[in-house]
């Protein structure tokens, strides 16, 4: 029987608020630390966009639902920040105040003065992998934050099928599928994960109550309802919304990789123990425990143990899923960390229980402080290796020599501030996150074929592919973009020389 | 590995005697290389400025007797508390680049300073970063002074920093990439108690390594 120890009501609020804080303090300081990743820094151009425009244009091929960007351009707004002031740090400040609710969820969510919950949240707070992804301008933190709120909604209504109830889900679910196309995934798992904690998970007549046509109604309804309102820009442009199910087939297709394929075992190996270069990666002893608490919890029949059943078989569902798929990139697993966390103090909370001697109490009460000491101690050296390619953590970041090519940029534009400097970005895919970092700049231009790219003041595209009269009348400069991508940074000469005078 | 190890010092030792023979009472420096060890995916390395990848080393000419006065001497550092190895490493005679032959320093510009206990005339200095992977280390300066504090008195005998982005002076020389047989650099003869090796970051990341600084000369 699951007996959880008793804790006071203020120490349990307050140690609750103080894993927070911490888990704020490490995002709000990982947010400043790595320079902005491709996918992140494209994403950051449609908000500065939708905060100039006041219009989000869905592409269903290459752009995800527009839930992040709304959530951002109304924070944003409140914090009185406009588009002219958008910085690396404050685009990432949606996925920091998401990763607090999804903290707040995880502490207090269970309603319960649960030593299981406290342990969750500290290992989510501290640990590399949520610290990185909770301040990451991609949609994982507000979709780990929607997923949950979906899946507990859910069970509610499982538990209680009201029509007040399918709405709350109904409205859940919708914003998980306005935020991210993965949401299929995400909502499978939740109803597997829901069904398996029943007592009688496939008992019919339950399945034909959930199933009643007034509440599912509502369901859909609020679903459509929100749906809709999102995938039409606030019912400013139907014509999206039959683009919200084309970028389905066209997610489908992704799922088999374009490129980013991997095995099977790449999400369990992030974790597992690894020396590149020197720098030691690896949570063993996390990752165990939380094994140790899935098999507790998979073995555990107890009303009171409930919540952490449902929480972890959602993430593992994802996880198995996830793995399944050939396309995979590190930040999917956030929502998986989420259960990960749960089962890992599941397992020590067996410790901790009253049965057992103070000496079987203070050791596992020991273990618990150097488990979350070891996972803090991996988030400093993930952050002391914030964008470096032996971070298992990231993927295709942008190198940290990327930033020496903006700095070089803002220094030739200081050399004749009255002059625009003129830029000329060769390639298909635009040097991204350079895009990012010249949107002020009224004077670039972007062109698709490398060869056909103009000498202007600054020519920059990928290493022999840009026209080779450059050097005639440029100096050329390299400057790493990611792991294995170089580019050519040619400065006209009469520029490079004033330049150089400067630094005389 | 032994054997190769064993061919190369006996094919330094004729080297050696060879020109010592031509040269009286000079004899070129001879470098002791670790055996060649390349893991993982190269990373394509574009400088400007890169010297050939088949450059030959050049002949340095120093007094007989004339040997590595860095070996177990002491070091410090800018970056007092290196997170992967030991100051210690870069004078302890292991040149070989795997895990536990280097230090790695800080981001930005780092540099690493051997205290040769007196001042001495250095005739050449041979540096390794790490030579397990292709690489280039961005403004790579080599320094030499009896002043500690490198503010008076301070000779460069190597300066690859293009752009003068480190503050320290517009170099000339060619970047060049990391080998096992390292960087000899001719020090002419430069009188000082000090040398100073600063790099900024490499072409795979914003680290900076050392494996080993020798230092060739007369007390």
């Amino acid at each position: 029987m699951f007996r959880s120890p008793k804790i006071n009501s203020y120490l349990f609020v307050a140690v609750g608020v103080a894993v927070i804080a911490a888990g704020m303090f490490l995002r709000v300081q990982n947010a400043d630390r790595r320079i902005l990743h491709s996918d992140e820094a494209v994403q950051a151009f449609q908000l500065w966009e939708l905060m100039n425009t006041g219009h989000y244009e869905y592409d269903p091929v290459d752009k995800h639902g527009p839930l992040l960007y709304y959530t951002s351009l109304v924070l944003n707004k409140i914090t009185g920040i406009d588009a002219l002031e958008l910085s690396q740090k404050n685009v990432r400040l949606v996925s920091i105040v998401a990763s607090a609710g999804l903290l707040y969820l995880i502490a207090f969510g269970s309603r319960k003065r649960d030593p299981v919950a406290l342990m969750a949240a500290a290992l989510f707070a501290l640990s590399p992998l949520p610290v990185i992804y909770g301040a990451y301008f991609v949609q994982e933190a507000l979709f780990a934050l929607l997923g949950f709120l979906a899946l507990y909604t859910f069970s509610d209504y499982w538990k209680n099928p009201t029509c007040l109830r399918a709405g709350r889900f109904g409205l859940w679910a919708a914003a998980l599928f306005a935020t991210k196309e993965t949401a299929v995934v995400h909502i499978f798992a939740l109803f597997v994960a829901t069904v398996v904690v029943q007592w009688k998970p496939f008992d019919l007549a339950e399945w034909k109550v959930r199933a009643s046509l007034k509440p599912v109604s509502v369901a859909i309804g609020v679903f459509i309802a929100i749906w809709i309102f999102f995938f039409t820009a606030a019912l400013s442009d139907f014509g999206q919304l039959t683009d919200s199910f084309k970028a389905f087939i066209n997610y489908a297709d992704r799922s088999q990789g374009q490129g980013h394929e991997k095995s099977i075992a790449y999400y369990s190996s992030l974790f597992w123990p690894r020396t590149i270069e020197g720098a030691r990666w690896g949570e063993a002893p996390f990752i165990l425990l939380a094994f140790v608490g899935f098999g507790l919890l998979a073995l555990n029949r107890d009303k009171r143990s409930r919540h952490y059943r449902l929480s972890v078989f959602y993430g593992v569902t994802c996880f198995v899923v996830y793995s399944l798929i050939p396309y995979k990139t590190p930040w999917l697993m956030l929502s998986s960390y989420v259960s990960f966390a749960y089962a890992a103090a599941f397992a020590l909370s067996r410790f901790l229980v009253p049965r057992n001697t103070i000496w079987v109490r203070l050791t596992a009460s020991c273990v618990v402080v150097l488990i979350c000491w070891h996972q803090y101690q991996s988030t400093k050296l993930a952050n002391y290796y914030a964008a470096d390619a032996r971070n298992p953590y990231l993927y295709q970041h942008t190198s940290p020599q990327f930033s020496k090519l903006v700095r070089r940029i803002a220094d030739l534009e200081a050399v004749n501030p009255a002059a625009k400097l003129a830029i000329a970005v060769g390639g298909d895919d635009n040097a991204w996150p350079l895009p990012w970092y010249l949107r002020e700049n009224p004077t670039v231009g972007y062109w698709p074929d490398p060869g056909q790219t103009p000498a202007l003041d600054v020519v920059i595209g990928p290493t022999g592919a840009l026209p080779s009269s450059l050097s005639e009348t440029h100096i050329v400069e390299y400057h790493g973009l990611r792991v294995n991508i170089v580019l050519e940074c040619w400065i006209r000469t009469e520029l490079w020389d004033a330049f150089m005078k400067t630094r005389e | 590995m032994t054997n190769k190890i064993i061919s190369l010092l006996a094919l330094s030792a004729f080297a050696t005697s060879a020109f010592a023979d031509h040269h009286g009472e000079k004899a070129a420096i001879v470098v002791e290389f670790p055996p060649p060890f390349l893991i993982g995916t190269p990373v394509q390395v574009n400088l400007p400025h890169l010297e050939d990848a088949g450059a030959p080393a050049p002949v340095i000419m120093a007094p007989k007797g004339t040997i590595n006065i860095a070996k177990d001497k002491e070091v410090t550092s800018s970056d007092d508390f290196p997170i992967i190895g030991d100051l210690s490493y870069a004078t302890d005679g292991d040149k070989e680049s795997e895990e536990g032959y280097f230090v790695e320093l800080a981001p930005g510009l780092q540099w690493i300073q051997v205290d040769l206990e007196k001042s001495s005339t250095v005739y050449g200095v041979s540096m390794w970063h790490f030579h397990t992977q292709k690489r280039a280390y961005n403004d790579v300066i080599l320094q030499i002074s009896d002043d500690e504090a490198f503010k008076t008195g301070v000779t460069t005998v190597f300066n690859n920093d293009h752009d003068n982005s480190s503050g320290l002076g517009k170099g000339a020389d060619k970047a060049y990439l990391e080998t096992n047989k390292g960087k000899l650099i001719d020090a002419r003869g430069i009188k000082g108690q000090y040398v100073r090796l600063y790099s900024a970051g490499n072409t795979s990341n914003e680290m900076n390594h050392v494996v080993e600084v020798e230092v060739y000369g007369t007390n």
